[in-house]
């Protein structure tokens, strides 16, 4: 499972969430291989490799919410909706659309109704008591078989 | 993401359910990181329906179905020194929001995968873990900056990122 990324320990799974997916390859999200070379990948979530063509790292490419990715949003969703038609007769959003193709949704801030997604997974952080010291103290004999430290749960949002 | 502390919400559902809900939109980082990237979480969920059950989880096998890219970080890097080049200060790597490239640059790779199922083949430990239980790991993927004892170099110019954090 992977637990997050982040610049440091302590940035992961984060406590009492679930993991919700796409349920198919139409909620997806479509990576362009550059700006002006939007590409889709057919047959579900991924993307050729090797990259034909990396971009020189010198080039910096600057979001503009409402432009272009806002097209890509908006032809996913469609996408998505018709996949989803039978299972739903409202118009649903799903996680691919949420995430987006870039580093922050869109939709952050935003109250949506009808999310439709796949349980991937539930998961409930189990924060341990701080380590034993280590020089155990002197009152407690070597192999007492003392009962071990019961685990604080801490079920909350700690990342 | 789906953020609740509620146990009813948590219970109402298992893995393997397709469900609609009603959510705020979230991205978070904690106060205290503030070089974290961001997470995007599903907060204070409503109206849990569960639509179907038993469907399976296909989970993405890393170095098969994608591999991470192998020389550069992020497109925000430039300079002869890659992410090492000065002057940097370019450590939020969403601010301003970017488009993801990631056959390209490794922070967007694993960007691209937030939230999702992945296997890990041949996993191996990169050092200790933290007071969480996580600890970096590499898979059976082309990796460049592999060194005499299995680890990881993180060099000046391109930069291997092909490693990932993981709780067991």
């Amino acid at each position: 499972m992977i637990a997050g990324l982040s610049s440091g320990p302590g940035g992961g799974c984060l406590p009492g969430t679930m993991w919700i997916i796409p349920t198919s390859s139409a909620g997806c999200v479509s990576y362009p291989h550059s700006p002006s070379q939007p590409h889709k990948f057919p047959g579900g979530c991924g993307y050729d490799f090797p990259y034909p063509h990396p971009p020189a790292p010198q080039t910096m490419y600057t979001l503009a919410l409402g432009g272009t990715t806002e097209a890509t949003l908006n032809d996913s969703n469609l996408t998505s909706l018709l996949a989803l038609s039978l299972i739903s007769a409202t118009s649903a959003t799903t996680i691919g659309s949420i995430q987006g193709p870039t580093f922050l949704s869109a939709y952050n801030g935003q109250t949506l109704t009808n999310i439709t997604g796949l349980v991937a997974a539930k998961v409930r952080r189990l924060i341990r008591s701080p380590l034993p010291p280590s020089n155990p103290s002197p009152r407690a004999p070597p192999h007492s078989g003392s009962p071990a430290r019961k685990p604080m749960t801490k079920p909350s949002r700690l990342v | 993401m789906v953020f609740s502390t509620s146990s009813t919400i948590l219970g109402s559902v298992k893995v393997g359910d397709l469900v609609s809900l009603n959510a705020r939109v979230s991205e978070f980082r904690s106060a205290s990181r503030p070089n974290d990237l961001h997470l995007t979480e599903l907060a204070s969920p409503t109206n849990i329906t569960v639509l179907s059950s038993g469907n399976p989880i296909v989970p993405i096998v890393l170095g098969r179905d994608r591999s991470p890219p192998t020389q550069y970080l992020s497109s925000l890097d430039s300079g002869p020194d890659g992410f090492l080049s000065v002057p940097a200060n370019q450590s939020l790597q969403d601010t301003p929001d970017r488009q993801l490239y990631p056959a390209s640059y490794g922070l967007d790779f694993w960007e691209s995968l937030e939230g999702q199922v992945v296997t890990i083949p041949k996993p191996i430990s990169l050092g200790f873990g933290n007071s969480f239980r996580e600890f970096w790991v590499r898979g059976s993927w082309r990796a460049t900056g592999v060194n005499g004892r299995g680890g990881l170099s993180i060099t000046f110019g391109p930069c291997d990122l092909s490693l990932v954090q993981a709780r067991f």
